[in-house]
């Protein structure tokens, strides 16, 4: 202890272990390739008389020489990568810009100076322009303007083709920022991954290192400094993780974990194709949790049979004011198209009210904070109180249920007047929709999340006035054992296995059967090896979970018999603790199950 | 020669960037007509891809939008469609 607080004190190293941003996953190890710019550093001069024209078609040859490089790149790329072509396609149109042709033009001929000091001008008054600009994301793209006018500055001063390794063996390239032209030109294969001082997330950088699936962390300060050509680094683009020159024991560690992740995913991805069936015939729906559209390419690559669980609340968020019915329409409208003929379960506006609150100040709700958010104004409370709100949600729901099979689902109802009151509404909406003339799906199925305690004793008289039931775990058990997970001291107590939890989940699907209506199970407990043969044991219809675990419960589906699990399931409802439940688990999926089965991740 | 106009909410969650921008350029040029957008005091004219970035617009800014031309019509369509539309273009 002592030693290594000494440690600690002497005069810092440089450092070994670093974290950035990971913005394009993967694992690698390599050695580096540094690039360093040349500084932008534009001489001033005076132009001796009768240059100026000169000039200017020096400047303008070298615009033509960078479109012409745009236009070769632009060919030489692949027809899936539209959305790095139509990057290029905007640096052709700054080419072409007023702002930096006509600007710099003007510049060289009042001025009478050259050219790369009229451009660097030019760009400073571009840059005072873009600093305004309040929104982050539009201002930072004035870094790609800058790379459009480095690449003029380097034909007018003869550097034409930014250096590019020639070694044989695959490198990690770093550097201060690259643009999108250069990380594109490096598609060539011998680059396996990109460390960056600048950029973020949505760094044009990023999106292009993530389309041609080569690891990338970026905004490592100094980077370009600390690594030198040659050194070994190891460079994990999931959690921005890199380690320069790695010990024999990280290098050792690091190949045996790609290799373990290879084996593992080759192994689950057999099961993507295969259908959700136990061994003995029963079939399940494993369908997925999402939160955005974005997340719909992984649905459809684990071949989710619908989307179990769609989480409204990031239309709401990703904004500074709330969002409008069309958006919220044409967001429904994409996910029923795209996962038609499977169903689509939207959860309606889950939140404690502070968060959404922040969109309408002034409300009462508003001015009297929460003292207590969880048993406070959220859910389902919240829409029947903003009552506005939930209809222009319900009413973009219903307009998108022609295009598909929509499940609206009901979060947090804890009795049966609320449900009464909320399905209420949602007929208004429906007679409001059909006296305009507005079409909405007959089909449309009204189904309630089954997460307050209250609303497991109730279950069997919910189940006579809903078309499904969806247990959502993560609440049920927040509520029942009266644990605050996000609380470091009681978190412990938080237990799936708390044999109470499984009494519950039992008792609402038995009530789901005995009601003749299905029940789905969406939270972290549905996508976990250990719980879910329980949950399939006692007899659930559907689980719903992360789009890539679905393989990882299908295989485990797949090596399972159905009665065998609802044996095992009956028995672990005779436990007294979660130990004992535990044991039980171990002990038995040792039979059931080779070993790496339980693994994950 | 036709001119058209009208109030347009951005749609896109990243506002009016790079994409789009260049979208709208395509959109005056293909069909041959002078577009402008204004936020505010300010206006840009659509040709121009700095100047429409300049704008800064985010989701939810409201735009008017000038069109003038002989489709102005169906520019105007177009630029609807791509500055309400929550996603990027394809």
């Amino acid at each position: 202890m002592t030693q290594k607080r000494m440690h600690a004190k002497m005069p810092e190293k440089i450092p070994r272990k670093l974290r950035g941003t990971g913005v394009s996953p993967g694992l690698v190890i390599a050695r580096v390739v540094v690039l360093k710019r040349q500084n932008w550093q534009a001489g001033w001069y005076q132009l001796p008389p009768g240059h100026i024209d000169g000039e200017v078609h020096r400047f303008k040859l070298a615009i033509v020489g960078a479109e012409a490089e745009l236009h070769q790149l632009r060919e030489k790329m692949a027809g899936d990568l539209t959305e790095a072509l139509s990057i290029i396609d905007s640096h052709l149109l700054m080419l072409k810009d007023p702002m930096i042709v006509q600007r710099t033009e003007a510049i060289i001929r009042e001025h009478n100076v050259n050219a790369e000091w009229a451009l660097g001008q030019a760009l400073t008054e571009i840059k005072a322009r873009f600093d305004k600009i309040q929104d982050s994301y539009i201002r930072e793209r004035y870094v790609d303007i800058k790379h459009v006018a480095e690449r003029v500055f380097d034909f007018m001063t003869g550097q034409q083709s930014s250096e590019q390794p020639e070694n044989q063996e695959p490198s990690i390239l770093v550097a201060n920022d690259f643009s999108p032209e250069d990380t594109l030109r490096m598609q060539s294969g011998n680059v396996c991954g990109f460390l960056t001082e600048k950029g973020g997330l949505t760094s044009h950088t990023a999106i292009i290192a993530r389309s041609l699936h080569i690891p990338a962390v970026v905004g490592l300060e100094q980077i370009t400094s600390i690594v030198r050509d040659g050194d070994r680094v190891i460079l994990d683009g999931a959690s921005g993780q890199v380690i320069i020159g790695p010990t024999a024991e990280e290098i050792e560690d690091l190949q045996e974990n790609i290799q373990r992740k290879h084996a593992f995913n080759d192994a689950l991805d057999e099961y993507i194709p295969l259908s959700a069936i136990s061994l003995d015939g029963v079939p399940l729906r494993l369908s997925a949790n999402i939160e955005m559209c974005e997340e719909l390419d992984a649905v459809q690559k684990y071949r989710s049979e619908g989307i179990g669980l769609f989480r409204s609340e990031f239309g709401y968020f990703s904004k500074a004011s709330l969002p409008s019915e069309e958006m919220l329409f044409s967001t429904y409208k994409k996910l029923l198209e795209t996962m038609h003929p499977f169903p689509v379960t939207v959860r309606t506006l889950d939140v404690g009210g502070d968060k959404v609150l922040n969109g309408c100040p002034g409300t009462t709700a508003w001015l009297d904070r929460e003292r207590n958010p969880a048993l406070g104004l959220r859910s389902i409370r919240f829409s029947l109180f903003e009552q506005d709100l939930f209809r222009a949600q319900l009413r973009a729901l219903l307009r998108a249920s022609v295009h598909g099979h929509l499940r609206i689902l009901l979060p947090l109802v804890s009795a049966l007047s609320e449900l009464r009151e909320a399905k209420e509404l949602i007929g208004e909406v429906m007679d409001e929709l059909r006296s305009k003339g507005i079409g909405y799906a007959e089909n449309v199925e009204i189904g309630m999340m089954v997460e307050v305690p209250s609303a497991v004793v109730m279950a069997d008289l919910f189940a006579r006035e809903v078309d499904f039931f969806a247990i959502g775990t993560n609440d049920l058990i927040q509520y029942s054992l009266a644990i605050d997970r996000g609380n470091q001291y009681v978190a412990h107590l938080y237990e799936p296995f708390h044999p109470a939890v499984l009494r519950m989940i039992y008792q609402t699907v038995q009530a789901a059967i005995n009601g003749n209506i299905p029940v789905s199970l969406c939270g972290e407990m549905a996508g976990d090896p250990l719980c879910a043969p329980i949950l399939i044991g006692f007899g659930v219809d559907e689980l719903s979970m992360r789009p890539s675990l679905i393989p990882l419960v299908k295989r485990l589906l797949r090596h399972s018999s159905y009665e065998d699990l609802r044996q095992l399931s009956g028995q672990v409802l005779r436990c007294e603790d979660s130990e004992d439940i535990r044991a039980v688990l171990l002990r038995t999926y040792d039979q059931f199950y080779p070993r790496e089965f339980l693994d994950y991740e | 020669m036709k001119q058209l106009g009208g109030w347009i909410t951005v749609g896109n969650e990243r506002g009016v960037h790079s994409r789009i921008a260049t979208g709208l350029a395509e959109i005056a040029a293909k069909y041959q007509v002078r577009l402008h957008l204004s936020l505010k005091e300010e206006t840009a004219d659509c040709s121009m891809i700095l100047d429409v970035l300049a704008l800064g617009c985010v989701q939810g800014d409201q735009l008017q939008v000038m069109v003038e031309g002989d489709a102005a019509r169906r520019a105007l369509e177009s630029v609807e469609a791509l500055l309400t539309a929550k996603e990027d273009p394809k």
